[in-house]
Order: structure tokens, then C-alpha cells, then sequence
């Protein structure tokens, strides 16, 4: 079953969250590198949340979204939101050999719904050694333990490791530090996995600039996600994109899960009250406004109040 | 008639670049690691100067690199001042040079320049033995253009080839230490690449399986290394193949060859299989995997009326070893990375692997009579340490034709999306299961499910 049928990508909070972080990243970094002459490449499925964010905060204007299915193309062309969005049919890998990369700088955003047995590593190489200095690539893939297989070919069982190393071969780190199959630990693991591929890929090529790397997040609406990407940086522009990624405020890489709590308007209101503050909230604080949550609630949500969405039922 | 002399002494910059040309990064930093052992060998040979090493335990080799710097640190025990000024910088080795010692690896006396040169421009290196100990700095650049000025109307003077020496303090039980800085751009953008060092552990795990076993510990940036576990299956029915014998030559030879993994089902090339590096035939000169997973004519394959390597062969592992006194009895190359085809000890052992590698051969074609028969009876095999194999003069496999059913058998293909086939894979709870495998899966369901008996 599509993504698209399962769940309505417009209301998962932590992904809009992520879709935030990664869009006002975006916005801070337009002011080193001018992005809204980029190039928007995604996969826009029946919502192109990510295409209108690109639109309206970034100003850009040449957008393709890469649709696989039959029936996702007829519909994604029915609800593109703008005229500058161009839908293109085709697997991701044989679409993106076609694209025109080299001319000028993309911004590719490939949120696939498979996890790192899919596409995304040998897109990655073909993304990165063709596209324009000053490109950003970032994706997006599932981060569930089980999506690894435990058999071979022949339908022998294989440990996770073994496993791992079979699809992404030496981006795997060696040796591999111990519990790093396990759930929690998991998408940091394959977030290093795709960070050596976007680095590997950019010195593999002959590239001459430097690939840095300004997102990585991991998130959670059911199905645990993991998102990585960067830059490919032209000379003159690495020291200044190093510092802006390496800045303590810097919100594109956060090492804890992003999982804020489900609240009501009452409750978000509330708290945005106090916001925004050096420190989270107290439990004290908190016993004065008159509800409680848990303490990494309450954290999480003081760390990413800018970001929280707030979902209504509208009937039409 | 008047004479003139002809220039023939190479210069400086040619023979930097000659001699860095043809040799992988990870090569060099293998020569690097090859000199550490063969310290830690002259150190327990002056212990007990008969006998092959067979206990590294207390050496090491600590490797530290990044986009910025390269450095090893041993406790090899050093290099003598002398051995420095005569030997160790002279490049090449000089025909007084005093026998290597003996086992040794460290072959052609030229890793450890090789290796500098090919990283950097910047080099320091401190050694120090029990007795005494030395520093000296290279600046490349000013050595490759010191005193190579002429005069006018005066011969060119003859090149400085000489690196400034001082003494250093010493420090017991320290060893070598080289540090390069000043690093070639395509080697820094190497070490940069975190790809590189999962792939160089991936290589000294399973090049210095041998030392690593007898306790010599290597570290790339902090993380220990551990062996690559050879391993052959082994059955009543599977029997690898191990030999034992003294060259003509002087040299110690050792072949073994099996079954390491189970042959595939699909007879075409599948996704990139990590373990095919361990498929294939491995050359050993004194413990040194000198070729690894060979597939080429450089070992058996093709060589000659031999067969070349098919797909098929997949899961077949040989392992030839060569141990002698003198190095250069051994039949590899300055690289350490090549064989020497030519060499006679080699050009015999060949003969021998052939053999071994006959049955397997004969073996892949046999086991598609009765393809579930064979793979039931592989199953049984258990994977064994592949360097305590017993002596056997065969490969030992059973034979399939003989006890296959007497039924005949058809094929059937066809074409799909690659997509729907990965689906159908997820859904027979195996995204790895071969296509011929999902076809009899598929095949089989539907027989179950349609058919009245």
C-alpha cells in the first residue's frame, strides 16, 4: 500500500516539525547561498507540503516532484498545488539520470517510504556527482528495525550486521560499536550510513567542493524516520556554511529524537505564554499554569515550540 | 673523436614520482604496518633467533589519520641509527644490505619512503631503540630542490639525496613514530572520506587475519581491528582440501580449499554480495595476505586450459601459503600485492590448487541435477576455522547426480516489475530471496491453493 493511503501527511506532528526545522534551516542558510534561483526536486505525492514550503519561504519557482505509481501520478497532477510544479513519472533512479543537475543548483528533498535497501543510496551517487556546486541534498527514509532482512538469498538467516554491510558495504562503520541494532539506536546507525554515502559520493566524484552536513533528524509519527543532508559547498563558501552548520544555534542536527507531545490548543497557548525562555519550564512553572507532562515532554516541546503544528477539522 | 658523458642518475623528483605512481594509499599504509611487524618479529627473534614467529602479544601498530594529518605509532622496537643512515633511507636496498630478517615481510626496503612520499609534504619521524634514538624532519619540497644548482658554465652538481638525522632521547619500549602532515590534496579528500576507513579496516582485518590471531593488535584511529574468522564448512559429505609440503625450493608450502558459503541459485549476478570478498583464492607469503578473493588468472583461474571464474563458483574459498626463511624466495612483488607468476614454487603450488579446484568446479555443475538435494546436504556443513583443516588429499563433496530423483524437471521464466517482485519478496517475509526462489515460492502457492489433490 502507497504511504499516500495510509496515512494524510498533513497531520503528523513531528514530521511537520522536521519539515520546519529543515525549511527555516533553509531560510538561514539563503542568506549565505541564494536559493530561491534553485532548482526543487521532490518526491510531492498528493500533498506537496514540502513544494509550497519551497515556494513560499525560499521564493523558488522551477519545482519537479517524482511520482512512481500509476494512480499517484493521475492524482498528484490533479492536486498540484502551482503552476511551477512539473510532475514527472518514473522510479526515482530512472528519473533522476534525465533531470538537468548540472546548470544550475538544485535543492532535492527525496522523502522516500523505503529504508536503506530502497533507492536512496545509489540516487544519492547520481544526485551528487552531477549536480551544480551550491546544490542541497536531503533525504528522508524509514528507520524500522524490521525492514532489514534476516534471511539471504537462499532464504538463510543472516545477522542485522551481515545484513547491513550486503546493502551499503563500507558506508557501514567498522567495526561496528555494539547495540547498534537495537530500535533505539538504530536510525543513528543509518543515519551515519547515508552521512558516508553524501560524503563518499561527493569525493568519489572528483568533486572539488566539500560536502557538509546540515541536517540530521530523526522523528517518529508511528513509523520511526530518519533525515539527512547538506550541501555541496563551493570553495568560497565552506568557511561560512561551516560555521553557520557548526553554530551552537544551529537547528538542523539534533542529536535527541524529535517526539513533541500531542496538546490542545488550550494546553499549546498555555505554554506559549512562557516562550520563549532560556530554560524549560518547571515543574513549578507548570503547576502554576495548571496541567502537568512529563519532564522530556515538556523538554521537547521547549525545543521545538517554533516548529509545533496545530491541526483543525474543517468541514466544507 | 671526443666522448661525452651521459647523465644517468634519476632525478629526485622523477623517482618520487615513479615509485608512488603504482601503489594504492591502503597499500602504503599496509607497507607501513608490514614494517611494524617485521620489527616485532627482530625484536623476539634476538630473543630466540630459530623458529617462525608465532606470539605477537604486546606489539602494536596505532594508525591515526584525517583530512589533515597521518600518523603510526608502534612498540616494534626501533630502528637503530645506523640501520637509518645506511638502510632505511637509502632508497632501495643496497646489495650489502644485512639479511632482512628472517620470515621477514618488509621485502624491498623501500615501504616506508614509498609511503611517505605518496602522503605528504611534511614529515617527521622519531625512532628509538633500547639504546639509543633519532628525529629527523623531511621537508619534501626542500629536499626535492636542495642543491641542484649549477653554476654557469659549471656541470650540474650532483643531487643531494641526503635526509638530516638528529639524536633524540630515548625512550624505552617506544618504538617508530611517523607523523605526516602537509598532505597531498587527493589524500586528504580520502582520509576525509569515512568510506575509506571502513574499508581500510575491512582490508587490514582480513590481510593480517594471520598476525592478528597471534596477538599483534592494530588500531585505525583508536578502534582495535579484529581478524577476518576464515572459515571452511565441513561435513561427513564436505571435506576440504589441505595439503602440506616442502618446496624444492626450500619453501614451506600450505594449500586448503572448500566450501566457505553455500553456491547461489541464481545464475546471474545478483546486487553486490559483501562476502564475495572471501570467496576465491588468497595468497599468503609469511603470514601476509599477499592476494586476496582472486578471481583472475593470477592464481588458477583461466590459467592456461583452466576455467575462468564463473558466477557459479561463488562460495568456493582457497588459501595458499608460502613460509620461508628468505623473502626473496617468495613469490610476490614490491607492492606486496601482486604474485610473481613466474616464480617456480609459485608455477608448482598452481598445479596443486587446480587440482583442489577441479571437484568444486565439477561440483556447482553436478549440484543442479537435484538442486534441493544439494542444498539440504550444504546446509549440514558447519562452518570450521579454516587454518586448523586436517590434512586431506581431495576436496570431498558427495555426489549429487548419482542419488538424484528420477523425475524430469522443466523451467519457466518470465519477466516482472522489479518493484512487484520486491513486493512479493516482502510478502514471502524475505526482501533478499532469490528470484528463483520467489518463483518456486509463488509456484508452489498456487499449486497448494488451486490444486484437488
Amino acid at each position: 500500500m502507497p504511504s499516500f493511503d495510509a496515512v494524510n501527511y498533513a497531520i503528523r506532528p513531528n514530521k511537520a516539525v522536521e519539515r520546519s526545522i529543515v525549511f527555516s534551516g533553509l531560510v538561514e542558510l539563503s542568506r549565505i547561498v541564494d536559493l530561491n534561483a534553485h532548482q526543487y526536486v521532490g518526491l510531492g505525492s498528493l500533498w506537496f507540503v514540502d513544494f509550497l514550503m519551497a515556494h513560499k519561504a525560499l521564493g523558488i519557482k522551477s519545482m519537479i516532484s517524482i511520482e512512481q505509481s500509476e494512480i499517484g501520478y493521475n492524482r498528484s497532477e490533479f492536486n498540484r498545488p502551482l503552476a511551477c510544479i512539473k510532475v514527472v513519472r518514473g522510479e526515482s533512479s530512472l528519473v533522476i539520470p534525465d533531470l538537468d543537475l548540472e546548470n544550475s543548483p538544485s535543492l532535492v528533498w527525496l522523502d522516500y517510504d523505503s529504508s536503506i535497501g530502497g533507492p536512496v543510496i545509489p540516487d544519492i551517487e547520481l544526485l551528487i556527482s552531477r549536480c551544480a556546486p551550491n546544490s542541497i541534498v536531503i533525504v528522508t527514509i524509514n528507520a524500522k528495525r524490521d525492514e532489514l532482512p534476516d534471511k539471504d538469498e537462499n532464504d538463510v538467516d543472516i545477522d542485522p550486521e551481515t545484513s547491513l554491510r550486503r546493502i551499503a558495504g563500507d558506508l557501514v562503520p567498522n567495526p561496528l560499536p555494539n547495540k547498534v541494532f537495537q530500535r533505539q539506536h538504530y536510525p543513528r546507525l543509518l543515519c551515519e550510513v547515508l552521512t558516508n554515502q553524501l560524503q563518499n559520493a561527493t569525493v568519489n566524484s572528483g568533486r572539488t567542493e566539500s560536502f557538509i552536513k546540515l541536517f540530521e533528524l530523526v522523528y517518529s509519527d508511528g513509523t520511526p524516520m530518519v533525515t539527512v543532508g547538506g550541501i555541496v559547498a563551493a570553495t568560497d563558501k565552506v568557511d561560512t556554511i561551516r560555521q553557520l552548520a557548526e553554530a551552537a544555534d544551529w537547528e538542523g542536527i539534533v542529536p535527541k529524537p524529535i517526539a513533541v507531545p500531542p496538546l490542545t490548543v488550550k494546553e499549546k497557548l498555555a505554554l506559549d505564554r512562557m516562550m520563549p525562555s532560556l530554560n524549560s519550564p518547571t515543574d513549578e512553572q507548570m503547576k502554576v499554569i495548571g496541567f502537568q507532562l512529563k519532564r522530556e515532554q515538556i523538554d521537547t516541546y521547549h525545543k521545538h515550540y517554533r516548529h509545533y503544528p496545530m491541526f483543525g477539522e474543517i468541514h466544507l | 673523436m671526443s666522448t661525452h658523458k651521459a647523465h644517468a642518475t634519476p632525478t629526485k623528483d622523477f623517482f618520487v614520482r615513479m615509485i608512488t605512481k603504482d601503489i594504492s594509499l591502503e597499500d602504503c599504509i599496509l607497507d607501513l604496518i608490514d614494517n611494524c611487524l617485521d620489527g616485532a618479529r627482530k625484536v623476539r627473534h634476538a630473543a630466540n633467533a630459530d623458529a617462525r614467529v608465532d606470539d605477537y602479544s604486546g606489539f602494536y601498530a596505532k594508525i591515526v589519520f584525517a583530512g589533515d594529518h597521518f600518523g603510526i605509532v608502534d612498540n616494534c622496537g626501533g630502528i637503530k641509527i645506523s640501520e637509518a643512515i645506511d638502510y632505511a633511507f637509502h632508497f632501495g636496498r643496497r646489495p650489502n644490505t644485512p639479511a632482512e630478517g628472517d620470515y621477514s615481510i618488509g621485502l624491498y626496503g623501500i615501504g616506508m619512503k614509498r609511503a611517505i612520499f605518496k602522503m605528504g609534504k611534511m614529515i617527521e619521524i622519531y625512532s628509538s631503540t633500547a639504546q639509543e634514538a633519532f628525529r629527523a624532519q623531511i621537508d619534501v619540497n626542500e629536499w626535492l630542490t636542495r642543491g641542484a644548482v649549477a653554476l654557469p658554465g659549471e656541470e650540474l652538481p650532483p643531487e643531494d639525496w641526503d635526509f638530516d638525522m638528529e639524536d633524540a632521547p630515548v625512550i624505552p619500549g617506544t618504538g617508530t613514530n611517523i607523523s605526516i602532515t602537509g598532505l597531498h590534496h587527493e589524500i586528504s579528500a580520502q582520509f576525509a572520506n569515512p568510506t575509506f576507513g571502513n574499508s581500510l579496516a575491512r582490508i587490514v582485518g582480513r590481510d593480517y587475519a594471520q598476525f592478528l590471531a597471534k596477538g599483534f593488535e592494530i588500531f585505525l584511529n583508536g578502534k582495535s581491528i579484529e581478524g577476518f574468522p576464515f572459515t571452511v564448512r565441513a561435513s561427513d559429505e564436505y571435506k576440504p582440501y589441505r595439503l602440506l609440503y616442502t618446496d624444492e625450493s626450500g619453501v614451506e608450502v600450505d594449500i586448503i580449499a572448500g566450501m566457505a558459503g553455500a553456491p547461489p541459485d541464481d545464475l546471474q549476478p545478483v546486487e553486490r554480495r559483501s562476502e564475495t570478498d572471501y570467496y576465491g583464492w588468497f595468497v599468503i607469503c609469511n603470514d601476509r595476505v599477499v592476494v586476496a578473493s582472486d578471481k583472475t588468472d593470477q592464481t588458477v583461474w583461466g590459467d592456461g586450459g583452466f576455467p575462468a571464474w564463473h558466477f557459479q563458483y561463488y562460495g568456493f574459498i582457497g588459501v595458499v601459503s608460502f613460509h620461508s626463511k628468505d623473502p626473496n624466495l617468495l613469490p610476490w612483488r614490491t607492492t606486496k600485492r601482486d604474485v610473481d607468476g613466474s616464480n617456480a614454487t609459485y608455477r608448482r603450488a598452481i598445479e596443486k590448487m587446480k587440482d583442489a579446484t577441479r571437484s568444486w568446479i565439477n561440483y556447482t555443475n553436478d549440484r543442479k541435477s537435484d538442486l534441493d538435494n544439494a542444498k539440504e546436504r550444504e546446509s549440514n556443513a558447519t562452518a570450521t576455522p579454516l587454518f586448523q583443516t586436517p590434512l586431506n588429499q581431495t576436496l570431498e563433496v558427495p555426489q549429487i547426480a548419482i542419488t538424484a530423483r528420477r523425475v524430469t524437471y522443466g523451467s519457466i521464466q518470465y519477466r516482472k516489475i522489479s518493484s512487484d517482485i520486491a513486493k512479493a519478496k516482502k510478502l514471502l517475509g524475505n526482501a533478499n530471496m532469490s528470484n528463483v526462489l520467489l518463483g518456486e515460492k509463488t509456484f508452489d502457492y498456487f499449486l497448494k491453493n488451486e490444486s484437488e489433490e
